[in-house]
């Protein structure tokens, strides 16, 4: 019963409203998976020399920018319910504080 | 049972599905948090056995970039059923799941040859959790991929379009996810020296 | 569906096969909500039944009515049936019944996935108790600490048995907590804010949030301790540079939270009870929300008070020690509520308000015994012995179990359309609250006099064997009040006095429906302006049942989904392929193949969406 409040009016205008370009996240996932090998080839490393802190930052940042496309986008979350955000990011959260701690305990 | 659905549907005017499966998705990411980071203490303690150096970086790359561009298709069917393009529906879905199918198999052929160079689950603390992390998302993937089957078959029957595209959206998510916990795995096992 | 529901037929003969089929393929949640709370009460009298083997062994000094084994195996049932196999699913089936009346829906979000949860629970707990006959029962204790429960050190599959039979009722507890969060936050009737929701239902709320985000560090604990004892690895092997330690903060991340998961709900449960039996409204209904949610989030940030003997380091173990004291804020919240709850109203000591006030008494007791624990050297003194047992007995038989009973009482008369008998009630309370006391206030002087937990027995001359001895007799007196409970439950169901609509009085939407209620739960609803809408402000009192059904909107739009037997055909997989793993290869095959046969008969069934 009732699984049809996808159809009411505010959500699918603001599903059917702003429409991203997917194909444009698409090239700019794979830039980043790009950008992800260049900062771990030694050749880069070695031009710009990059220190493994700097390599291993870029690396959280690129998988982080990647995440927030594909969350916000492919999983249309900038376009959908503040609900689900919140639901997620509760999520994210808790999960964020067993690593975090666990990371400083061990 | 239109009239019902107002009166006692939805309060916030939310799909159930679609809330209870962001609600699912929240507790799978406590979930692969956790493997990930018994894979991240258990970095660098090995005593003994191969480790990281023996991972094809170049092909999981290409891999990487197959299941981006899986997600990609998953959207181009939803964004087709909602337009009501059945042809393009069906023609997205199933790229989805050949790139998701590719996916596994490289990780397999991955898998035989780790075996075959001397890394397996019980060699050492990088084997058992490099197994045991990439093993769980693969076995997702796996599972992705028979949702999508299952639900092209449906798309092969016209179930889907501009009314009722949730069961899509819903795989979709799915789908997405499994790709997100993808980005960070692969540059915590595969890129980032520890 | 609607031709089935608008013709209710008169009595009819049923046969005893049709019953079954009935309540095998129902999805009403409130034949769910029976099952789940008749299973609950069978493993409930299982797990006391082992209470009793351990207290009879240790009675005296160097007895042997139980071999060490066995004790071990007692010692772990006993916690692992109590917590995950009563608890859990006592208030699992109470939230299931009265959840969707509470907010005024015709039932839970997802009719099958509950029916799932249902049997995953029956079937999961099946397979654990299949331990007995294959071997022996686990043996490690119910925190199943590594590496006690490698292979070097618990040899038999008893452990594996843990493993997956508390997956397989894990995976019930998600889908049930996906499923109550989806029903609350999105299936109120009109007029149900979420700042008008009984407190019940907030607390269900709440636990369901604790138990999707706990769960899955147990989950990963598990996996890897079962790959352990399986697969050869060694995630819990000092000898490979792995660390056993990581166990105890995997399964505390979910083992504390896991605390509140049963305790919040048996708080909402009183939140509902202490009102109407004082007949004034809950006294600061905002706070004890907001206290419950800030319970939830601080649960989670106190799991190593759990470890503080491992050798944390200092400002870890300060720190975790803070947290957990600062949780007893919001807790004492709670108590202050209840009390002035009660204070100047026209108290009526029924059974279930006489359960529920000795629930405000013992908890209080619980939760100081907590604070004195979380203060890092007095735990290092306490730590591993008797006291502890006695703290976690007040919170748990007197936190969880006295509100359940006060539920029970409470809302038996709903569920059957009779009321259970008030003498023997009382007679139950008396036994059940003098034998609590028995039993685990001794336990604190035996704590503090240093006798150890966990052993299977003591020497004579330590000054522990009168105490033991009390407590031995505490446990008999329980047993003594849950058998006259079990009959009194035996009696009422058919010679109980009627109840009608709202025996109690109460003002939640529960009791704005016929005794039991019929299938689509509600003919009507009234109108939902306050938190207590069956009172009547002008009238100071609450509406008659009469009243209420003149002033409600009937509703025509009756659908309610079929019954489906897929469920059971998925739970049945599921759990055939744990077996599998147990067993053979060969058993989990067949799971699977069942498992893929319910999944296609689940998709393919008309009558959802």
């Amino acid at each position: 019963m009732a699984e049809h409040g996808g159809h009411t009016p505010g959500a699918a205008a603001t599903t059917h409203g702003a429409h991203p370009n997917y194909w444009l996240i698409g090239i700019v996932l794979s830039v980043l998976t790009v950008l992800e090998l260049a900062v771990t080839s030694s050749y880069v490393i070695e031009l710009l020399n990059l220190s493994e802190l700097v390599t291993n930052v870029a690396l959280i940042a690129f998988a982080l920018a990647k995440a927030a496309f594909v969350v916000g986008y492919y999983m249309h979350l900038k376009f959908d319910s503040r609900v689900y955000t919140t639901m997620f990011a509760t999520g994210i959260l808790f999960a964020l504080l067993l690593a975090s701690t666990f990371m400083l305990l061990f | 049972m239109t009239a019902h659905v107002e009166k006692h549907g939805t309060t916030l005017g939310l799909d159930h599905r679609k809330l209870g499966f962001w609600t699912f998705l929240a507790s799978e990411a406590v979930f692969f948090m956790s493997l990930i980071v018994v894979f991240i203490i258990y970095s660098g303690r090995s005593t003994e056995g191969p480790g990281q150096e023996l991972l094809n970086i170049p092909l999981t790359a290409f891999n990487t970039f197959v299941l981006l561009t899986s997600s990609l298709a998953m959207v181009l069917t939803i964004d087709a059923a909602r337009r009501g393009n059945q042809r393009g529906l069906k023609f997205w879905l199933l790229m989805t799941i050949l790139m998701g199918a590719f996916f596994v198999g490289v990780q397999i052929y991955e898998y035989r040859k780790l075996i075959h160079e001397g890394l397996t689950l019980t060699s050492n603390l990088f084997g058992m959790t490099f197994y045991t992390l990439t093993g769980f998302h693969g076995a997702h993937v796996t599972f992705g991929v028979l949702w999508l089957i299952a639900t092209y078959i449906k798309a092969l029957q016209g179930k889907f379009g501009p009314d009722n595209y949730i069961p899509l959206d819903v795989a979709g998510l799915y789908w997405h996810f499994v790709d997100l916990v993808w980005v960070f795995i692969f540059p915590i096992v595969y890129l980032i020296r520890w | 569906m609607a031709t089935q529901a608008e013709a209710l037929p008169a009595p009819r003969v049923v046969s005893w096969w049709s019953t079954l089929v009935d309540w095998l393929t129902t999805v009403d949640h409130k034949k769910i909500g029976i099952m789940y709370v008749a299973g609950a009460l069978f493993f409930l009298a299982v797990g006391g039944i082992e209470a009793l083997a351990i207290r009879v062994q240790l009675a005296g000094p160097e007895r042997a009515f139980l071999h060490p084994q066995t004790y071990n195996e007692m010692l772990t049932m006993h916690g692992t049936t109590m917590i995950f196999l009563a608890a859990m699913p006592i208030l699992a089936g109470l939230g299931n019944y009265f959840v969707p009346l509470m907010i005024g829906a015709r039932d839970m979000a997802f009719p099958r996935l509950n029916a799932l949860g249902l049997w995953l629970f029956i079937l999961g707990s099946i397979l654990l108790y299949l331990s007995f006959f294959s071997g022996g029962a686990p043996d490690a204790g119910w925190f199943a600490y590594a590496p006690l429960t490698t292979k070097t050190y618990s040899p038999h599959k008893g452990m594996d048995f843990w493993i997956l039979g508390l997956m397989v009722t894990g995976i019930a507890s998600i889908a049930g907590s996906i499923n109550f969060i989806v029903t609350i936050l999105n299936m109120r009737a009109p007029g149900v804010k979420l700042n008008r929701m009984p407190v019940f239902v907030w607390t269900m709320l709440v636990t369901s949030f604790l138990i999707v985000f706990a769960f899955p560090s147990l989950t990963v604990a598990q996996v890897l301790l079962f790959l352990d004892r399986n697969f050869g690895t060694g995630f819990y092997a000092a000898e490979v540079g792995a660390t056993p330690i990581l166990w105890q903060h995997l399964f505390w991340f979910f083992g504390h939270p896991e605390v509140y998961i049963v305790v919040l709900p048996a708080f909402g449960m009183v939140s509902e009870i202490i009102p109407v039996f004082s007949r004034k409204p809950i006294f600061g209904y905002t706070a004890l929300v907001y206290a419950t949610v800030a319970i939830g989030f601080i649960s989670f940030t106190v799991w190593a008070h759990h470890m503080f003997a491992v050798g944390l380091p200092p400002v870890v173990a300060y720190a975790f020690g803070a947290a957990s004291m600062i949780i007893a804020v919001p807790t004492a919240i709670k108590i202050f509520n209840w009390i002035f709850t009660m204070w100047k109203g026209s108290l009526r000591l029924t059974t279930a308000m006489l359960f529920a006030i000795s629930f405000v008494a013992m908890f209080v007791i619980g939760g100081l015994s907590g604070i004195m624990l979380a203060t890092v050297p007095v735990d290092w003194q306490l730590t591993d012995t008797y006291f502890v047992v006695a703290h976690f007995h007040y919170t748990l038989f007197g936190g969880v179990l006295l509100s359940v009973l006060a539920a029970c009482y409470y809302w038996f008369p709903k569920m059957f359309g009779r009321k259970l008998d008030e003498r023997w009630g009382k007679v139950h309370w008396l036994l059940t609250f003098v034998g609590f006391n028995l039993t685990f206030l001794p336990m604190h002087w035996l704590g503090l006099d240093g006798m150890p937990r966990r052993i299977a027995t003591y020497g004579a001359g330590l000054g522990w064997d009168l105490l033991n001895f009390i407590a031995t007799v505490g446990a008999f007196t329980i047993a003594a009040g849950t058998a006259i409970f079990i009959l009194n439950i035996v009696v009422s169901l058919r010679k109980g006095e009627p109840a009608g609509d709202n025996p109690w009085e109460g003002w939640t939407l529960e009791w704005a429906t016929s005794s039991p209620p019929p299938a689509h739960n509600f003919d009507g609803l009234p109108p939902v302006r306050s938190r207590r809408p069956l009172w009547d402000a002008e009238k100071k009192r609450v509406l008659t049942p009469d009243e209420v059904r003149a002033l409600s909107t009937p509703d025509e739009h009756v659908h309610l989904p079929p019954p489906s037997v897929w469920p059971l055909v998925v739970a049945a997989g599921i759990t055939a392929i744990a077996a599998g793993l147990i067993y053979t290869m060969f058993v989990a095959v067949i799971g699977v193949l069942i498992f893929l046969a319910g999944v296609v008969g689940w998709i393919q069934q008309e009558g959802y969406h």
